[in-house]
């Protein structure tokens, strides 16, 4: 019996002499006491557990702490019988998340053109934008590409993603396409909604009301920043700004559609987020958004015949030392702070080039891609929808297994897999090398485990108040936590 | 001790996942 090597450790945190405990292949999250931490300590580790975050509890008499708690701490992973087992636990935790319909929804991005009537300065499709739009012959063709995937695999849920471009300059792919999917997931028992990635410039009351009659479920619109932070990086094509628009078109459809915002940042419009979060709030919209977020840019590939001239590449950087960890956790505290739905980013990274079916992406000339950073590149798509199936280049992405190159030890590795296909294109001009960012989460893994920590407890306290009003896939886990909580046996508390 | 968030050897449907890596997803979440 030994402790797991995915167990992280912050210590002294919620309070002193307390630890929390997380494992990242089991995703369990743990408050522990000084005995049952000290307790722990004395068990062997193949890797010497993960790195411990704070001070260390004080030593305090040996107790029986372990033993009453073994079965669960067995249960989620925080002990494990020994290192072969945890091993073959490993192993079986890719093969879910790389071929197991059961683990995923069938997600498929539908590009309704390469087209955009904006020109935001950080655009990844700079290089493949044309007026290239979804046409009729296409669209069947994307319908019963879904459909044979979807039931070839046994999927209980299909969740589309309406993306360009602009995908509202060509709305009728939409309407059709959801219509026919919408008719099949009835008839076959499948769940089905989708979502579109819009600008804003174009969005509606009509239009949304034509799209929830066939299972629209939420817009999700770019915001970065304040009004002169957005209009700098997010104009329309012809230089002229877009924020009042876009603020002006959430506000006539938000009381209809789930609206999230979902703002990019880089150095130049970090510091106006917080200036634009109290601009919502003023404006009235912030807590009526279903998901408000920020994320750093990314580079982008080169020109279209050549690809691995990387561009934008001063963003790599963002995610090595002197990166951008700081600002990515204070952002994400402001969104707490103020009450906010927060992806706190303490996740497994689910790479979707490696997915059998992650991260579909379809572009309108029915090309398949696996990462929406590809798109438009040609030779990195992996079939059409006019040949039915991938075709065999997608099994070299299948095949690569990144996390057989990476140390052992490293207690990230299931939720970093070896890093980002895309970073290792851009790094190293290939998919299959490391793309190693453990400085990264060294340093912002901790807060991210507290950050997790507050918000679960404050879903618990929501979930109090208003349990009929909640919804949403992290606040279903949340509510499952507190039904666990209610029906927890006396051995399972120390609290 | 505290289960804060049960673990699994099992991955839910809707286990986090964040993708564009690694600061987090703005994409969607599948319902």
């Amino acid at each position: 019996m030994e402790l797991s090597r995915f167990n992280l450790w912050v210590n002294d945190y919620p309070q002193k002499g307390e630890s929390l405990l997380f494992n990242t292949r089991t995703q369990a999250l743990i408050k522990v006491d000084r005995e049952l931490k000290e307790a722990l300590d004395g068990l062997p580790s193949s890797a010497e557990g993960g790195p411990a975050y704070g001070g260390a509890p004080e030593s305090q008499s040996p107790s029986n702490k372990l033993e009453e708690n073994l079965d669960a701490l067995k249960e989620n992973g925080i002990v494990v019988e020994s290192e072969s087992e945890e091993d073959a636990k490993l192993k079986d935790f890719f093969r879910q998340l790389q071929f197991d319909p059961n683990t995923l929804a069938f997600e498929v991005t539908v590009l309704t053109t390469y087209s955009c009537n904006f020109r935001c300065v950080y655009c990844f499709e700079e290089s493949v934008k044309q007026g290239v739009f979804l046409d009729n012959e296409t669209s069947n063709l994307i319908i019963k590409w879904i459909i044979s995937r979807a039931e070839k695999r046994g999927y209980k849920r299909v969740f589309l993603v309406y993306y360009g471009g602009e995908p509202l300059l060509n709305i009728r792919p939409i309407y059709d396409i959801s219509w026919h999917i919408a008719q099949w997931a009835q008839q076959q028992g499948v769940e089905f909604s989708f979502g579109i990635i819009t600008n804003g410039s174009l969005v509606s009351p009509d239009l949304i009301d034509k799209f929830l009659s066939v299972g629209l479920k939420e817009i999700r619109i770019s915001i970065d920043g304040d009004r002169d932070a957005h209009n700098k990086k997010r104009p329309f094509i012809d230089g002229k700004p877009s924020f009042d628009l876009i603020i002006n078109n959430i506000k006539k459809v938000i009381d209809k559609v789930n609206v999230g915002i979902a703002g990019n940042f880089d150095r130049d419009n970090y510091a106006s987020i917080p200036r634009l979060l109290d601009f919502l709030e003023q404006e009235g919209l912030l807590h009526r958004f279903s998901r408000v977020d920020f994320a750093p840019l990314a580079a982008r590939l080169g020109p279209k015949d050549n690809p691995g001239a990387i561009e934008l590449a001063e963003y790599i950087s963002f995610y090595d030392n002197g990166g951008l960890f700081s600002e990515i956790v204070a952002l994400k505290k402001e969104l707490l702070r103020r009450g906010l739905n927060v992806e706190t980013a303490l996740a497994i990274n689910a790479c979707p080039l490696i997915m059998q079916d992650g991260g579909v992406a379809i572009d309108p000339q029915g090309l398949i891609y696996k990462c929406n950073s590809l798109l438009g590149y040609t030779e990195f798509s992996v079939g059409s929808v006019r040949n039915g199936d991938f075709d065999q280049k997608i099994q070299k992405y299948l095949d690569i297994e990144a996390w057989n190159k990476c140390p052992k030890e490293c207690p990230y590795i299931p939720m970093c897999q070896g890093g980002c296909r895309f970073f290792s294109f851009l790094e190293n001009n290939n998919f299959d090398d490391l793309a190693c960012k453990r400085k990264y989460f060294e340093q912002i893994v901790p807060e991210l485990i507290k950050l997790e920590y507050e918000k679960l407890l404050r879903g618990r306290q929501r979930d109090r108040e208003k349990p009929a009003d909640r919804g949403g896939p992290v606040l279903k886990q949340e509510a499952a936590v507190c039904a666990q909580e209610a029906g927890k046996t006396g051995a399972e508390s120390s609290h | 001790m505290e289960i804060i968030r049960k673990g699994s050897d099992v991955l839910a449907v809707d286990a986090p996942r964040a993708c564009c890596f690694p600061a987090g997803s703005l994409g969607f979440r599948v319902p």
